[in-house]
């Protein structure tokens, strides 16, 4: 978010109108996001909090009439990298280029194969659901979250990420084998 | 995309892009006319909507603690 050439300049006016009409309604999105990422509410609020008080700081390196939620999300995922992770309370779980080196391998995308039937799906429980994807690595739990929950397009997921469009398809693609393999060994364990 | 997909496993990445919306006309013709042919893709398709559709409807909402945009809205000021 360094100062370049185009940048808008916002009087202080401008910036709490930006901030009010533009920022503020994503809150509830955001806060959701957050949530999912730290499973901690005191964790997600700072998150929220900081996020907000970083897109005001920085307001003038925002394009009014683009995307502002796409442009929140990346600032609440880098704050979540770099600031949060560390001091987070969540255990390190496993680095995501291990994770994503063992995917890229011949071997797992020959044994994706999931049995998983449509019934199953419907007959899931929110809760459940939800405890399948918070198993998921937090680049894979990411991803989803990112398109099917809050619906962004993969050009969106890119920037927000800031990885290429091809990796946000490969990513999101391994994901959702990932969490059809825990729903599916879910259901089997409750005997569905 | 050639004919000899077998093991249909390029259709897997096609289904979702479709499903994401995020696939040409032409390829989501392309889709459409194998699933009148594969039952396989076609419950593979089944089972990727339905859970597309779940994450959106039945995952958790939390709510903004009370307070929160207020705390935010007042640090602007400072």
């Amino acid at each position: 978010m360094e100062q370049d050439s185009t940048d808008q300049y916002f009087s202080d006016k401008q910036k709490i109108a930006v901030f009010d009409n533009e920022f503020m309604p994503h809150i509830d999105s955001m806060y959701n996001f957050a949530f999912r990422l730290t499973h901690d509410e005191d964790d997600a609020k700072d998150l929220v909090q900081d996020t907000f008080l970083k897109s005001y700081r920085f307001i003038n390196s925002f394009q009014e009439g683009t995307n502002a939620k796409a442009w929140l999300f990346r600032i609440l995922k880098n704050s979540f990298i770099n600031d949060f992770r560390k001091k987070s309370k969540e255990p390190t779980k496993v680095d995501y280029q291990e994770v994503e080196g063992y995917y890229n391998s011949e071997k797992a995308n020959s044994t994706i194969t999931t049995d998983l039937r449509i019934d199953t799906i419907k007959d899931m429980m929110g809760d459940e659901i939800s405890n399948a994807l918070n198993s998921l690595a937090v680049d894979f739990r990411t991803v989803i979250i990112l398109c099917d929950v809050e619906g962004f397009t993969y050009e969106e997921m890119a920037k927000i990420l800031d990885i290429p469009i091809g990796t946000v398809r490969s990513r999101l693609h391994r994901a959702r084998n990932l969490l059809k393999e825990k729903l599916h060994s879910y259901a089997q364990s409750m005997g569905y | 995309m050639s004919a000899g997909m077998a093991d249909c496993s390029a259709y897997k990445e096609l289904i979702q892009l479709v499903l994401d919306n995020e696939s040409s006309t032409k390829e989501e013709a392309y889709l459409r006319m194998h699933l009148k042919m594969c039952l396989k893709c076609l419950s593979q398709y089944e089972i990727d909507k339905e859970l597309k559709e779940v994450l959106k409807l039945k995952l958790e909402k939390k709510q903004v603690p009370v307070g929160l945009s207020e705390t935010i809205r007042s640090k602007l000021i400072q």
